[in-house]
Formats: structure tokens, C-alpha cells, sequence
């Protein structure tokens, strides 16, 4: 393990502590969404131990945008890097749950990690297109054309 | 889903089915501390001690570089020989069978998920991960259009992921080959600009685990021509006079095909017909969304003082350009043609046909 530049400079631990524990919960729902249960946890602590060894996560000037961002990355790399599950440790013979939703859950996981990613800004967080995109850095149209592609493929999976 | 809204709360439930299964965020400390320390009992939260740790950390690293390279680099350099299988390397994920053979390699080309690719679009997700991450693999990329002797122009190659800066890579090597050389982990990005007739283009890779492992793989992409220009111009311009202020020029793009779309500077273009717009006027443009039932189209609507000359009758077709300049690395052009209606027509259009 690289030691951590942040750490040797001196830099605000705290602050980086403030920053993460603010953002935390929020980052392990994306990556679950993205990735899966199983390899949340890692993709999160990944891109954070990365941007500690460039530096502070205070630094930024929107952490939470950055590290979404990243999240993304990395799950959109972990998920080419080679087969994994398909439901990712997804549990999704949950009692009592009422199927046409068990039907979407079962076409999310079907979607690209990009096209998820839009879907879970938008549907989950509450953003507009443009705020997801602005989030994702992509262009405002790109995001709508993920979208787009996700709502026809749900529409698909569900008809 | 019938129009993107209708069974929102539907769509939101199976995404909260998946969402409540995420498993508690990592403590802090879990992340920053080295594994091979415990959490808070061992590294306690004074700086000192965090400085400590990361200098212990460094020791450790070092020795590792130490043991796995030549000794003289942390840089990436050429992998040494693994079997498969073999977990020498401290937290790899290596596994049987992700060594890197023609079949996988190609398994994860086929994985990119965009096939008609717009002009603009970043094809992200190219990549030959073989290897580990502590054994970097060198692997060269080639991006070219698949039509013999077609030029380079147009394909830039990124890397970038995944840390979301990038920086252009690559270099064009003649015979419309885009090459660069990258290590595991770093994946391409692929933009293509301004290309207006579209292609194939395919994505090839070469990666040398050993001298005698070299594998190829390629790929091909389809990249969409032009955008999609659906527009239609209505003026209220009368035809017979020379010169006249244009008080609105609308016209729309579909969403599907643009990417990033027009921002500002459009403008006629006065070489597009030769018996056309004898000077060129540049509007204030502003995007708008006109919403249909199947699609969001997203709508140019450009309002300018800017006086045009016109020589030219309704119904004769001109032609209009746009430059994105939203982004500067991503300027593009665009061309496409016009009808010129005459003052009888409504002054704003209705929305673009749906499609369905």
C-alpha cells in the first residue's frame, strides 16, 4: 500500500473525515446500484483511498460531484475487467415484495453501467437530466440519450 | 414508462429493491489505514501517528517494488510471467483464466455497449485488462476507420478513466491508425468529430503479457454521420426584399443521435446553394426542449438581431452550420439543409413528427 500523501503532507485529516462521512452512505447506494452489494464497498473505498494519495478530498472543489464521478469509473472499469455475477449479490427473492417492481429490479440489472447510473440520479436522487449530467460530466444530451436507452429497454424487458 | 413519467414510482420501487440492499458505508479509518495495521487500536487519530503509518506504508511499498520488479521502479513496466492462477502478488485479482486470451479479450470488446455511436460521443470502455494492477501490462490500442486508406481525422483517442480528468493519448501513426501504449487498468476513450458521412471504425489492441503471448482483438463501431439536422426554418421574411431582420430562427435536433448539441454561433451558410443567402447572419441561440410522446427532442431556438440578406425565393433550399463551443475540444460542425417557407407559414413551428 502507498502511504498516503495526504497523511505525509499533513494535510487536514479531519476535514477529509468531514467530507467523507457526509458523503458516505450516499457513494455505497450508487456503487451498490452500479456494481452490486458484493463490490460496493471496495469501488468506494478505492476511489477514495486514490484521491487521498493525490490529495485532500477538502481540496475539491465539489467532492461529492468528483466522487460519484469517480464511482462511476471505477464500476464502469471493475464490470469490463471481467465476468462477474450478474446479479452482483443482489438478493432479489425478497418475501412480501411486490413482483412488477421485483420485474424493473430484474431489468436494472440488465442495463449498462452508464444507463444505471443516469436512471438512479435521476429516478433515485431526484435530479433533472441536466444535473445528472453535470454530475456524470457528460454532455446535457448524452445524459438524455442514456436515459432514453433505459427507459426502452425497461419498457422491453417489462412488455 | 409509457412517456418517461407515467410509472415513475414503479421504476423507483425496483430501484429502491436494490439500493436497500446496500451493505454499511466503510468507517474512515478502514480505508485510510493500511490493511496490515489494524483500525484505530493500533493507528490512533493523532497526526503523528497517521504520519507514522504512512511512512511505515511507504517502507512496505518499496520492498514490495523491491520484490516483484527489477528494484529500480514503481513505474509501470512490462509484466513478468505469471500462470494463471497465481496470487503471488498481493491483492490482485488474478483468477484463472483472466490471463488474457483471444476469446476474453473479445468478450470484453463485445461488452462496450454503444454500437451506433453519434458524432461526439465518447465511446468509453475500451480496454485490455490482463495482468494485474501490480503487474501492469503495456498493451497498444489502434483506433482507425474501417474503409481502407480513410484518414485518422476525426478519431481521438483519450485515457482518462478512471480518473475523471483526461488527457489526449495517442498518436497518429499514418495509414489511419490511431496508437497508444497503456497499462492495465486505463481505459480508452474514443471521440469522434465532425465526421459527417459516419463509418465503421474499429478499435484494435495488441497486448504482450510475454514475448510469447501477444494477443490481438478487434472490434468495429459504427459511428453515425452528420447530426441529425430536423429543422425547419419559419421567417417572417418577405422574400422579395433584399434585406431583412430574421426575428427568430427555430429548428430542431433529435436527442437520440446528438450528444452535445449546438450551444451558440449559428449561422447560413452562404456557400450552400449557389443561388442562396448572400451574407451570412450569426444568432444568439438558446436550447430548448420540446417534449413528444416517445422522445425529447431538444430544439435550437436562435433569436437574433442580426439583419440577412436575402436573395433567395421560399422554398429554395439553403444551408446552416453550427459549431458546438460548449466544449472547445469538441468543436465540431455540422451542416444540413433548410427550406425557407414563405411569410404565409406560422411563425413558430409545431413539434417534429413522433415517431411512433
Amino acid at each position: 500500500m502507498q502511504p498516503l500523501e495526504g497523511l505525509a503532507r499533513g494535510c487536514d485529516v479531519r476535514s477529509d473525515e468531514d467530507v467523507y462521512m457526509k458523503v458516505k452512505d450516499d457513494l455505497v447506494r450508487y456503487a451498490t446500484f452500479l456494481v452490486g452489494p458484493n463490490q460496493a464497498e471496495d469501488v468506494v473505498s478505492t476511489v477514495v483511498l486514490r484521491r487521498l494519495q493525490r490529495g485532500s478530498l477538502a481540496d475539491l472543489a465539489d467532492a461529492r460531484a468528483y466522487l460519484f464521478r469517480a464511482v462511476l469509473n471505477e464500476a464502469n472499469g471493475l464490470r469490463r475487467s471481467g465476468p462477474i455475477d450478474h446479479l452482483g449479490g443482489f438478493d432479489l427473492s425478497v418475501p412480501g415484495v411486490d413482483a412488477a417492481a421485483l420485474d424493473v429490479a430484474r431489468a436494472l440489472l440488465g442495463l449498462p453501467v452508464r444507463q444505471r447510473a443516469v436512471v438512479y440520479l435521476t429516478y433515485w436522487m431526484g435530479f433533472t437530466t441536466r444535473e445528472a449530467s453535470q454530475m456524470m460530466r457528460i454532455g446535457d444530451g448524452t445524459a438524455k440519450r442514456y436515459l432514453h436507452l433505459a427507459r426502452r429497454k425497461l419498457r422491453k424487458a417489462l412488455s | 414508462m409509457t412517456n418517461g413519467h407515467g410509472d415513475e414510482g414503479l421504476v423507483r420501487r425496483g430501484v429502491g429493491l436494490l439500493v436497500d440492499q446496500a451493505p454499511i458505508a466503510p468507517d474512515f479509518y478502514d480505508i485510510t489505514t493500511p490493511t496490515t495495521l489494524s483500525k484505530p487500536a493500533m493507528v490512533s487519530r493523532s497526526p503523528v501517528w497517521m504520519f507514522v503509518a504512512g511512512f511505515v506504508g511507504a517502507a512496505l511499498f518499496g520492498i514490495l517494488a523491491l520484490l516483484l520488479g527489477s528494484g529500480t521502479s514503481i513505474a509501470p513496466q512490462p509484466a513478468p510471467v505469471l500462470a494463471p492462477g497465481d496470487s503471488s502478488c498481493p491483492g490482485t485479482d488474478l483468477r484463472p483464466g483472466t490471463m488474457g486470451g483471444p476469446t476474453e479479450i473479445v468478450d470484453q470488446l463485445r461488452y462496450v455497449p454503444t454500437i451506433d455511436l453519434p458524432v461526439l460521443e465518447h465511446l468509453t470502455g475500451w480496454s485490455v485488462d490482463y495482468g494485474s494492477w501490480c503487474h501492469p501490462t503495456p498493451a497498444v490500442a489502434m483506433v482507425r476507420w474501417a474503409d481502407p486508406g480513410r484518414p485518422a481525422a476525426g478519431l481521438v483517442v483519450w485515457d482518462g478513466i478512471p480518473e475523471p480528468d483526461s488527457d489526449q493519448v495517442g498518436t497518429p501513426t499514418g495509414d489511419g491508425l490511431w496508437s497508444t501504449t497503456y497499462y492495465f487498468g486505463t481505459q480508452l476513450q474514443i471521440t469522434v468529430n465532425g465526421q459527417r458521412d459516419g463509418g465503421w471504425f474499429q478499435v484494435v489492441g495488441r497486448g504482450d503479457l510475454d514475448e510469447a503471448t501477444v494477443v490481438d482483438a478487434a472490434t468495429q463501431f459504427r459511428a453515425t454521420g452528420n447530426l441529425q439536422l430536423d429543422q425547419q426554418i419559419w421567417t417572417d421574411v418577405t422574400p422579395s426584399k433584399a434585406s431583412q431582420a430574421v426575428p427568430a430562427v427555430v429548428w430542431y435536433l433529435d436527442a437520440r443521435g446528438t450528444g452535445d448539441v449546438f450551444s451558440a454561433d449559428v449561422r447560413l451558410r452562404p456557400d450552400f446553394s449557389p443561388e442562396g443567402v448572400a451574407a451570412e447572419a450569426v444568432f444568439e441561440c438558446e436550447l430548448v426542449e420540446v417534449p413528444t410522446k416517445s422522445r425529447t427532442v431538444i430544439g435550437v431556438r436562435c433569436e437574433g438581431a442580426s439583419s440577412l440578406t436575402w436573395e433567395i425565393s421560399p422554398g429554395i433550399v439553403a444551408g446552416i452550420s453550427g459549431n458546438n463551443f460548449a466544449n472547445p475540444n469538441q468543436i465540431i460542425e455540422a451542416a444540413g439543409s433548410m427550406t425557407l417557407l414563405s411569410e404565409t407559414d406560422p411563425a413558430l413551428p409545431p413539434p417534429p413528427a413522433d415517431d411512433q
